[in-house]
């Protein structure tokens, strides 16, 4: 998976979970039919002052319209950072609202190593496979030959 | 802080020494320690001891101390990941094409694959058995040298195996500072890990790949496991964080608590939608 794929992934992630935990939200309030519990879901990203790419999900419920914000700071392709608003004045939207966003944060983004220096060592798999990389590339020559 | 590097097993290894300096024949020993164990135990090696544990029919075989106690835990984890973990894997690797070569050209795998079991310092073998230490043998490794330091009398140090770390403190008593690499993006980390006294190890499969191969393979079914992208685990010894990590990505998600419990280790599992899972005393990732 690239990273640009990746980032679009997350971002449809957050998008989809959003529109499902929308519709979920309602249906705690109400036994109307499906199709009158989301009223409207319209999102436009768009990049803030900061940087961070942002948008703006509305949807109705019963008690009211809805909506939330959603922020995601994209570095070189990866998602490094996530955030969700919470503005909801209906009570019982705060508790699912709140676990929704600890879900979500629980993906990992991570962050630069160059920037968490100084340390000692690095745990992974890239110093691994030295010889592995080098038959790798020498394949790779051959077939490109 | 003195340190120094080599290339062994085909990976990069670093000695860190929380002191001005370490001996030249502490260092010259600790190649040779690295280079014996791998003319005894590499797969690519055809001298190496084993690849002298014969091909087919049923032998019994006295092996090392040092090859016992490696498989005597390689068959803990056969066990512990109802066969998801074997020794026995070098076959299946080979025919991915993943031999002394690395010439990746999928071969025929052998129709009937052999077994082993152990005795003691006897390994009983049925069929093919064709063995590869490369789940733990480099963890194993890791604790020899650690151990070989201590007998020095170099008690604050950190040995970097390819990624693979163990670390006592410092002279201050302080933790060494590791980060752990984003299996997608070497620039990135996805946590830190103050370590002391502890090994760590992390397993991905995003490295060593080509085509459809990946080198940790689910050995009941033959073919790469991609439930998870890495797998980091915290363990008193390395050869137990190596094996562990390799353990709970190639086994079933409901044999990780057993895995977990029974070898007292902390873990964290990130999985290809980047969503991960912990232990309760595993730092939290970025």
């Amino acid at each position: 998976m690239n990273r640009s794929r990746l980032t679009l992934k997350l971002v449809t992630i957050v998008l989809f979970s959003a529109l499902v935990f929308g519709g979920c939200q309602t249906k705690q309030l109400s036994q109307k039919p499906a199709e009158e519990q989301i009223a409207k879901v319209k999102e436009i990203w768009f990049k803030n002052k900061a940087g961070a790419y942002e948008t703006v999900v509305k949807y109705e419920t019963p008690a009211g319209e809805e909506q939330n914000t959603f922020r995601l700071a994209i570095n070189n392709g990866v998602v490094i950072k996530f955030e969700m608003d919470i503005t909801t004045k209906i009570t019982d939207s705060i508790s699912p609202q709140q676990g929704f966003r600890t879900e979500i944060g629980k993906t990992i983004v991570g962050k630069k190593i160059a920037e968490l220096a100084p340390f000692d060592a690095v745990s992974g798999a890239s110093l691994t496979t030295t010889a592995f990389n080098e038959a790798l590339l020498k394949l790779k020559a051959q077939l490109k030959s | 802080m003195f340190a120094f590097a080599f290339e062994s097993l085909s990976t990069r290894w670093q000695i860190l020494v929380d002191q001005p300096k370490m001996p030249d024949h502490v260092r010259v020993s600790i190649i040779k320690i690295c280079e014996d164990f791998e003319k005894k135990y590499s797969r690519f090696l055809p001298e190496s001891e084993i690849n002298q544990i014969g091909a087919g029919g049923e032998e019994k075989v006295k092996v090392s101390l040092d090859l016992a106690k490696m498989l005597n835990f390689g068959l803990v984890l056969r066990k512990l990941t109802h066969g998801a973990f074997e020794p026995n894997i070098a076959a299946v690797l080979t025919s991915y094409g993943y031999d002394e070569k690395y010439s990746f050209q999928k071969k025929k795998l052998p129709m009937e694959l052999g077994s082993f079991e152990l005795s003691g310092p006897t390994l009983f073998k049925k069929g093919l058995v064709k063995l590869d230490l490369g789940a733990f043998g480099k963890g194993y490794l890791i604790d020899l040298i650690a151990v070989f330091l201590e007998k020095k009398g170099i008690k604050h140090f950190l040995i970097n195996g390819g990624g693979d770390i163990f670390a006592t403190d410092k002279t201050d008593g302080s933790p060494w500072r590791v980060v752990i690499e984003h299996p997608l993006d070497p620039n990135l980390a996805i946590g830190q890990i103050d370590l002391k006294n502890r090994a760590l190890a992390t397993s991905s499969s995003q490295k060593r790949k080509f085509g459809e191969f990946r080198h940790l393979i689910d050995f009941r079914t033959k073919l790469p496991a991609e439930s998870v992208l890495s797998v980091s685990v915290l363990a008193s010894t390395s050869m137990v964080a190596d094996g562990v990590a390799s353990a709970i990505f190639v086994g079933s998600a409901s044999d990780w608590p057993r895995i977990v419990k029974s070898q007292g280790v902390e873990y964290l599992i990130l999985f290809p939608d980047l969503s991960f899972q912990r232990s309760e005393n595993f730092p939290q990732p970025y």
